[in-house]
């Protein structure tokens, strides 16, 4: 936020590339989602207990994980 | 297991986003005997799939837009140019027992008849055990020879990638030795066109995103650039030596996003690993929840970049042949009708390649942005508070 006096372009091109970075954000939540309740789904499988608690817990924590990550992403600078 | 089939569910949604004609294909595939036939019709009568238009008029089958699309979309053994002549282009196989077969594609007569104890089925060579020149119906698929085989074939897609790969060539040995025999002058000719598109990748691209360091990764972010919006140009181009749809094929998108992890992960500083593993200011419960979060963004960024170049270039070609394919599906029920639509798809057809062209910068563009995003993370240095 220093530096000296910026032409008014420069600062609308930085602008629209900081959104630039956000575009791959909703795959990536998705991602975590998707990979975190199939590692559940998976590991359910192994332990083979009747109530698959694994899946759920996981799935509820990828859901958690990708709201922290959008939180941190969109937080810096 | 209800879970389990959610997770299926989930699955089907993601996929059929990419391959939904597909499964349409097949789904028509199974209606009933009488379809079947018809289907059957097709695949035995035409010369070549693109011929379809032509066989409507001559044998009265029915028009399948789907197979007509996927046909357009995907690779090829040899190059349909235009009616019934096709440029036949080198197989290369190879196969653990059988060694190498090197052929001319001319030999397969379109997918008809088997060659060296190959043949295409849907697309692809699979191996068959029958005598050179049977009928592909006569002949059945050898599944353990098939695995055993890799096809290394020069096909479409490779020639494509050639022929932009020379087109690049010359163009940048060119104007790179105008450079230096001009150096201090005014530009001429086509360094006149690419030192703005130069510029602009330098100053917008590399040094807003990765900051001092970025004469480094210039090479890289340039040949990623021109080369992803030659071929999505090119791919652009209905006729000989474009038509083929390269960075709408994942292998090729697949590698681009595989250079940029590579780059990324070698090129990570402590301030990168740092933020990966164990992000500062944050408390250790929270740390649980995001370091495997970010591991696994770590993968899923270039993951993104592979999906994102070939779903856009990919459903362009789709939508463009779609609005094509509405001529056939309607002249099949009435002459007019077909004509009628005619007008309008050919009006929207423009339309839509117009869209692309922007698209087919835009998509180099962000491309390269965001290469350029991930190798700036990495090799960012702490702030100095």
């Amino acid at each position: 936020m220093s530096g000296g006096p910026k032409k008014p372009l420069d600062k609308a091109r930085k602008e629209y590339n900081s959104y630039l970075r956000f575009t791959g954000l909703g795959f990536t939540m998705v991602g975590v989602i998707l990979a975190s309740t199939f590692a559940g789904w998976w590991l359910d499988g192994l332990i083979g207990w009747k109530y698959p608690f694994l899946t759920v817990l996981l799935s509820l924590l990828g859901i958690a994980g990708s709201m922290v990550y959008l939180f941190k992403e969109t937080g810096k600078r | 297991m209800s879970t389990s089939n959610l997770l299926h569910a989930a699955s089907f949604l993601f996929g059929s986003l990419f391959v939904g004609s597909v499964f349409a294909q097949h789904g028509s595939d199974a209606l009933d005997p009488a379809s079947e036939a018809i289907v059957h019709a097709i695949e035995s009568d035409s010369e070549a799939p693109e011929l379809i238009a032509e066989e409507v008029e001559h044998n009265g089958v029915k028009f399948n837009a789907g197979k007509l699309i996927m046909d357009h979309i995907g690779d090829e053994h040899g190059w349909h140019l235009w009616g019934h002549t096709t440029l036949p282009l080198p197989v290369i196989l190879y196969n653990t027992e059988r060694g190498f077969s090197v052929f001319s594609s001319s030999h397969f007569d379109h997918g008809h008849k088997t060659y060296g104890g190959y043949m295409l089925h849907e697309g692809s060579v699979v191996a068959v055990n029958a005598a050179d020149g049977t009928d592909v119906h006569h002949a059945t698929i050898d599944e353990a020879a098939t695995k055993a085989t890799w096809d290394i074939s020069i096909t479409k897609n490779v020639v494509s990638l050639f022929i932009s790969l020379g087109i690049l060539l010359f163009v940048f040995i060119s104007v790179a030795k105008a450079y230096t025999r001009r150096a201090g002058q005014a530009p001429t000719g086509i360094q006149n066109l690419l030192e703005p598109i130069i510029l602009f990748v330098r100053d917008d691209v590399a040094k807003s995103a990765i900051g001092p360091k970025y004469m480094k990764y210039m090479p890289y972010l340039l040949t990623a650039f021109f080369f992803i919006f030659l071929n999505n140009l090119m791919g652009l181009v209905p006729f000989f030596p474009g038509g083929a749809n390269l960075t709408g094929n994942i292998a090729v998108t697949l590698v681009l996003a595989l250079i940029t992890f590579i780059i990324v992960t070698v090129n990570g500083n402590k301030h990168y690993w740092g933020h990966i593993l164990a992000m500062p200011g944050v408390p250790g419960w929270v740390l649980a929840i995001l370091t495997p979060v970010e591991i696994l963004g770590m993968f899923l960024k270039p993951f993104v970049l592979m999906i994102r170049l070939f779903a856009n270039i990919t459903a362009g070609h789709i939508i463009a042949l779609s609005f094509f394919s509405l001529i056939f599906v309607f002249g099949e029920t009435s002459t007019g009708a077909g004509l009628g639509v005619g007008v309008f798809s050919l009006a929207f057809t423009i339309f839509m390649t117009m869209l692309e062209l922007l698209v087919a910068f835009i998509q180099a563009y962000v491309f390269t942005f965001l290469s350029a995003m991930y190798i700036g993370a990495a090799v960012e240095e702490p702030y100095h508070h």
